[in-house]
């Protein structure tokens, strides 16, 4: 199975942030049997593992399996009072198809007023009070089919664009999961020096939960984590994102232990793979700020696959990217070293 | 019913062709005789064969609105222009498909990281939208697109028990209750009108009102249901499930009154639900044809759709089938009030 085929799967599974099992059940399918383990942990993160023959340490790698949705509040009258999973930009709800998964899936919108009704009027954004949710439904009937609390995905399926680029919801971080699959395969088959935990965590969107509970059950040598970073498009430029196409994203900064991060560089060059540096001065607002400070510490790194549209049901990446992400990171495996962890006197 | 694929179709208002060639081959051999004019219309004859016969026009819009490729950045990135009536409300992050050959795109949405507060609170202008469809430069996406290409949304038609969401219902519900009729005998001589450019100005059903210049006029339509939870002065209507919609008054038209009440009369024998629409909200093809030559009784019966204009909508497939049920019943005796 290519990365594209993964992604697709990926993709189009129903997993936000609370709410992995769907998301976590097509991981483990695509995992099981393959590789040396796959588990499901106490909080629901898939840890697959593939190991060395003679392994230099623990490493883990993980990506946040869970995605943006919406969730039920209320029902009122015929339409569903929705709140939020993750951080939306409104705007992009209105008028989207969604599913509600209601005691069955029911089909459904994201509410619009016509223009027909608006004539001459500004439209406002709608606040989170206002916005609604439309199945068809009469309140009888929804009050039987949906409760508060079930949580409403975007019913958007994965659509290959021109070029090598694929759009899609949940792309952050499926784009990653779906690399971190493809290397656990990979280095399955090719073999590695490092035992290699590959984590698909829970709840980066929200809290942060997988990270957590997974770094400190595995008690990695060295940890990684891979997500998505803003990608260029209209109006957002390189002073704020990244190109697409052009490789791998490698953080450096305080999150990022500097040997990680230079050999990482190193084998880019080596194997020529084209990669973009993100200088980070603080947290990195991904698991890696989370891996980093778990029990006594962890030399931590950040790879990242430049992503247009966070956050909204078009996400867009480019698939060559995800394809060198896994092959640096494959790399990373077979060659690396370690950490030596020890003060060097100067004198 | 053909409204899934009615409504699977692109057919953005002047470039209708692909809607029409369906329902030419879904009225050939049934109908006497069919042709096409100089705008695009199609106009099917079902004669009733009866001496001085009545003649009627039942008028449905094969267009829906769209966007039109107006331009291409050197990053390979395309602008755009709505066709039709769409608010730029709806159209940030939705899938759309390009041309003819439907390349898929995306309408781009900056993330909700890198934008700053003021540009949370209001909609983009349509200036400031892309359409990103994989292109890394203006010469790539030149071999794949070109200026004036008409953009549809990525909707697929989609049931669950008897409601329908999709694109175009408006009015390819129209396009499907007029070849629902076909085959039904009626004492008139019934000419079935699929009419283009509806959305920018009923500019089709103007010279068809003018060629046919039929003895009344029936425009079919999806009409917006209005039963959200915004307005405060009125209840909200119109509203799903409560049957066909009837016109008294929109923005193009006040309607026969005749007709209206022939319509209302038959509801009402037949026990069939119907609903006003909402005064002075919208136009339809009635608003040209009743203003053909020395003109045209007319009138607008519609089946209500929540979602109009947007890349989704949702009906419910009882009031489709109660409009049709009315349509075929105020048929059968139409010409005693004309």
């Amino acid at each position: 199975m290519n990365i594209k085929e993964i992604l697709e799967k990926l993709s189009n599974a129903y997993g936000a942030s609370g709410y992995e099992s769907g998301a976590a059940e097509e991981v483990t399918s695509l995992l099981k049997n393959k590789i040396d383990d796959v588990i499901r942990d106490k909080m629901g993160s898939v840890i697959g593992v593939v190991r060395a023959k003679n392994p230099r340490g623990k490493m883990m790698i993980a990506t946040h399996l869970d995605e943006l949705a919406l969730v039920v509040k209320g029902i009122d009258g015929r339409f569903i009072r929705v709140s939020w999973i993750g951080g939306w930009d409104r705007r992009v709800l209105i008028g989207q198809e969604v599913v509600v998964m209601g005691r069955k899936r029911l089909m459904g919108v994201v509410g619009s007023i016509p223009p027909h009704y608006t004539r001459g009027k500004k439209e406002d954004v709608p606040s989170w009070e206002e916005l609604f949710v439309d199945v068809g439904l009469d309140e009888k009937e929804l009050k039987k089919l949906v409760s508060i609390g079930d949580p409403v995905y975007m019913a958007r399926r994965f659509t290959p664009l021109s070029g090598d680029y694929a759009s899609g919801k949940a792309l952050d971080n499926r784009a990653s999961c779906a690399m971190l699959v493809s290397l656990l395969l990979q280095a399955k088959e090719e073999g590695i020096n490092w035992d290699l935990y590959g984590v698909f965590t829970v709840q980066e969107e929200e809290t942060g939960l997988g990270a957590f509970t997974s770094t400190y059950s595995i008690n990695p040598d060295i940890g990684f984590a891979v997500d998505v970073t803003q990608g260029t498009s209209f109006g957002v430029g390189e002073d704020l994102a990244f190109p697409l196409g052009k490789g791998p994203v490698i953080a450096t900064g305080p999150n990022i232990h500097p040997r990680i991060f230079e050999t990482l560089k190193k084998i880019a060059e080596d194997k020529e793979i084209p990669y973009q540096i993100e200088p980070v001065p603080g947290l990195t607002g991904t698991d890696a700020a989370i891996i980093q400070i778990v029990r006594e510490g962890i030399p931590t790194g950040l790879v990242s696959i430049p992503l247009r549209y966070m956050h909204t049901p078009v996400e867009t990446v480019n698939l060559k990217d995800i394809d060198r992400t896994m092959r640096l990171l494959l790399y990373f495996l077979k060659e690396f070293e370690g950490i030596r962890m020890e003060v060097e006197s100067g004198t | 019913m053909e409204l899934e694929k009615l409504s699977n179709l692109p057919g953005v208002s002047g470039n209708e062709q692909r809607v029409r060639d369906f329902i030419y081959k879904k009225l050939k051999g049934k109908a006497k005789h069919i042709e096409t004019d100089a705008m695009g219309n199609l106009y099917a004859y079902f004669p009733s064969g009866r001496k001085n016969a009545k003649k009627v026009m039942l008028a449905a819009h094969m267009d829906e609105v769209g966007l039109m490729i107006t331009g291409i950045d050197s990053s390979g990135e395309l602008r755009f222009y709505p066709v039709g009536g769409i608010s730029t409300s709806v159209l940030l992050a939705k899938p759309v498909r390009i041309g003819n050959e439907g390349i898929p795109g995306v309408i781009e949405s900056k993330a909700i990281h890198v934008l700053k507060e003021e540009e949370l609170k209001q909609y983009p202008r349509i200036e400031q939208l892309r359409i990103d469809a994989g292109f890394s430069s203006k010469e790539e996406a030149e071999k794949k697109v070109k200026l004036g290409d008409y953009v549809y949304f990525d909707t697929t038609f989609k049931r669950e028990g008897d409601r329908f969401i999709g694109k175009a219902f408006d009015d390819r519900v129209g396009c499907s209750l007029l070849l629902d009729l076909v085959g039904e005998k009626f004492p008139l001589d019934l000419v079935l009108t699929f009419t283009v450019q509806e959305e920018v100005g009923l500019r089709g059903a103007r010279v068809a009102g003018y060629k046919i210049f039929p003895d009344a006029a029936i425009a079919v339509e999806g009409t917006a249901a209005g039963d959200f939870p915004i307005e405060k002065d009125t209840g909200a209507f119109p509203e799903l499930k409560k049957g066909p919609v009837l016109t008294v008054m929109d923005r193009s038209i006040i309607v026969d009154k005749k007709l209206l009440k022939h319509f209302i009369k038959t509801a009402e024998r037949e026990n069939i639900p119907y609903q006003f629409k909402r005064p002075n909200i919208g136009g339809t093809d009635a608003g040209r044809i009743h203003l053909s030559k020395t003109g045209v009784p007319s009138m607008v019966i519609a089946v209500p759709i929540r979602y109009i204009h947007a890349p989704a909508g949702i009906m419910r497939g009882i009031d489709y089938r109660d409009t049709l049920r009315l349509l075929k019943e105020a048929l059968k005796n139409i010409e005693e009030v004309i």
